[in-house]
């Protein structure tokens, strides 16, 4: 322990003589989140509000699409938020530690997301599924495909894996946040170890609770089709979209003149170095969900593709474009990834194609259950009503996760790898 | 520019100066004034990487550049070559695998184009590493210091080779002592 104590003070020494990390440097003190909070509130509210609206006007089906894309793209990024909190900590890496209080921020409205899971939940329960068709037993008992899928696909265990995902979430998160307070304000530099070992089991288990919630939530909306890479794509656009989130605030902190040269050139180089990879690992999923569903050529899942690239192709090819081609190329050069100023624009960018890719998901099946019950399909119509239910959704998790940022330290001030962050430097 | 060569009273070739640092930090220093004296041909040799000796030596991005170019033309020549062959081979005798007609999907060219783009890459990379490094070589005239082996142990050293346009025997010695070396000897080539 002599030998642990020591490391300990020189961590801290260097840490105090680090003239970067003054007080007004790496936090907002003083500074009210009053304002933010409230603009995002309202925007939130209005836009929840024309989905109420919407829900009456348009019809349930449509207002629910809407606000599910919502909720699915925050889950998203939340989830994503959580998993690159745990690679820093089962790595160990050095060079994000700086940046990894964001993701934690943004991990931490977790439990909003439940909340807004709640009325999706409560309404298909109540109603005997509006999206989530298989709920009508009365309507999917005489189909074979729903039969071999029932003893999965049923309410009870449906409630119940909802609850277990969420309750592993929220333990791990819970975790992980206590630890870090913790370690601000005692600067045991055990607590990293501790965080290092949970994340190794906590990887495992957010691995397969992410993917089966992917099923759950997404692919389960046509209960027809089925997709191995399912829970892997799902996966890529959520790592992908928090790390477009994470580029977003530590972008928006330097402009409000917080963190220089805590967060510098050489962390944004690595953020978009990793937002690059997970543009390219997206794409590689899902071209290879595509392909084998293409060759395999049967009629579950190639329905799947088939709405959505005849139904929708101007969408369809929006995401191969937006979602892979441009930010490809565009990310591809060393100088873009420095740029302040174009790496904002291409996070900006990657959390709308993220809320897209939801929709392309989504919105077909809303479709294909009206079809199926004889009724008109949506398609793109109303479109200021899928709009209100990405943004209502999207204005509440902001002003939670700005209310996060504002509740402490940028980063971790004690932890005992935040020297090696202060002087990352990218030498290719 | 016509080029000097320099010769020993033996005869020999001159290959250029080895210069010796006792620790990282003097080297770095010693590395930023032969930078400044806007020397090319030269290097230096440290048992481990030093950092920041890319700023110190004045070559951050010139390396790299020619060489991302040749593997940037590598991976287009392996995605393009990739996709040529599937191509050339399906125009007269088109190959209908599962009633899906090549000329008319995209889908069954995306792997192999893929990977021959990857492969491509990759050993467009290795080669051009190798290459650009002068790599392989049996032989190094700076090998015949017994000194310089400490390189990979714990001797510092700046070689300026003689090829180098503003090298002069006496001036890039004086160049070398100024700059902090604790012994400089000839290398021949």
């Amino acid at each position: 322990m002599s030998q642990a104590s020591v490391n300990k003070g020189q961590c801290l020494s260097q840490i105090v003589n680090d003239a970067r990390l003054t007080r007004d440097n790496i936090t907002l003190v003083g500074k009210s989140p009053a304002g933010l909070v409230g603009l995002f509130l309202a925007v939130g509210v209005v836009g929840i509000v024309l989905t109420l609206i919407g829900s009456q006007v348009v019809g349930i089906d449509h207002a629910l699409a809407a606000y599910h894309v919502g909720v699915m793209g925050v889950l998203g990024i939340c989830l994503g938020s959580l998993f690159w909190v745990m690679l820093s900590h089962v790595f160990a890496m050095t060079w994000n530690v700086a940046l990894r209080r964001q993701f934690e921020n943004v991990m931490r409205a977790m439990w909003l997301v439940l909340i807004l899971m709640l009325p999706i939940m409560l309404i298909e329960v109540i109603s005997h599924g509006v999206m989530f068709t298989w709920m009508d037993t009365h309507y999917v008992s005489s189909d074979p495909i729903y039969v071999h899928k029932s003893g999965y696909l049923n309410v009870p265990f449906f409630i119940l894996r909802f609850a277990v995902y969420f309750g592993l979430w929220l333990l791990l998160i819970r975790k992980f946040w206590t630890w870090q307070r913790e370690q601000d304000e005692t600067g045991d530099r055990w607590l990293s170890n501790k965080a290092r070992f949970t994340s190794s089991w906590g990887l495992l288990v957010f691995g397969i609770t992410c993917a089966f919630a992917a099923f759950d939530w997404l692919m389960s909306l046509d209960y027809h089709f089925f997709s191995t890479m399912w829970g892997v794509y799902f996966f890529a656009g959520a790592a992908y979209s928090a790390m477009a989130v994470n580029i977003l605030i530590t972008r928006g902190l330097n402009a409000m003149g917080k963190m220089n040269g805590v967060v510098t050139v050489e962390h944004r180089h690595d953020q978009g170095k990793l937002l690059f990879a997970f543009t390219v690992f997206w794409a590689y999923i899902g071209f290879s969900q595509y392909f084998l569903i293409w060759y395999a050529n049967i009629p579950e899942e190639t329905s799947y593709m088939l709405a959505r690239k005849v139904n929708y192709p101007n969408l369809t090819m929006a995401l191969v474009l937006g979602h892979f081609c441009l930010p490809f190329l565009i990310l591809l050069p060393r100088p873009v990834k420095r740029s302040g100023m174009l790496i904002t624009i291409m996070a900006i960018w990657a959390v709308v194609i993220h809320f897209i890719d939801m929709y392309w998901i989504i919105r077909p099946m809303a479709d294909a259950h009206l079809t199926y019950k004889g009724e008109e399909p949506l398609g793109m119509s109303v479109i200021w009503l899928d709009i209100a239910g990405v943004v209502g959704v999207v204005g509440i998790f902001a002003a939670v996760v700005v209310r996060n940022i504002f509740s402490g330290p940028l980063i971790p001030v004690n932890d005992p790898r935040l020297p090696g962050c202060l002087h990352h430097k990218n030498y290719v | 520019m016509a080029k000097t060569t320099f010769e020993t009273e033996s005869g020999a070739k001159v290959f250029g100066l080895l210069a010796e640092f006792t620790n990282p930090h003097t080297l770095t220093e010693g590395a930023k004034k032969i930078r400044d004296a806007g020397f090319k041909k030269w290097d230096t040799h440290a048992p481990f990487p030093v950092h920041e000796m890319e700023e110190s030596m004045g070559i951050v991005g010139k390396a790299i550049a020619p060489m991302m170019f040749v593997i940037g033309c590598a991976a287009l020549f392996g995605a393009g070559g990739g996709y040529l062959l599937q191509w050339a081979i399906n125009i007269n005798y088109e190959i209908i695998v599962q009633g899906k007609p090549a000329s008319s999907a995209w889908e069954p060219f995306v792997p192999v184009t893929f990977e021959l783009g990857i492969l491509c890459t990759a050993f467009g990379a290795l080669l051009a590493m190798l290459a650009f490094n002068g790599l392989p070589r049996h032989h190094h005239p700076l090998f015949s210091s017994d000194n310089f082996l400490r390189a990979t142990d714990d001797g510092f050293f700046i070689s300026i080779e003689a090829a180098d346009d503003k090298f002069d025997p006496e001036e890039t010695r004086k160049l070398l002592a100024d700059a902090g070396a604790t012994s400089i000897e000839l290398i021949e080539d």
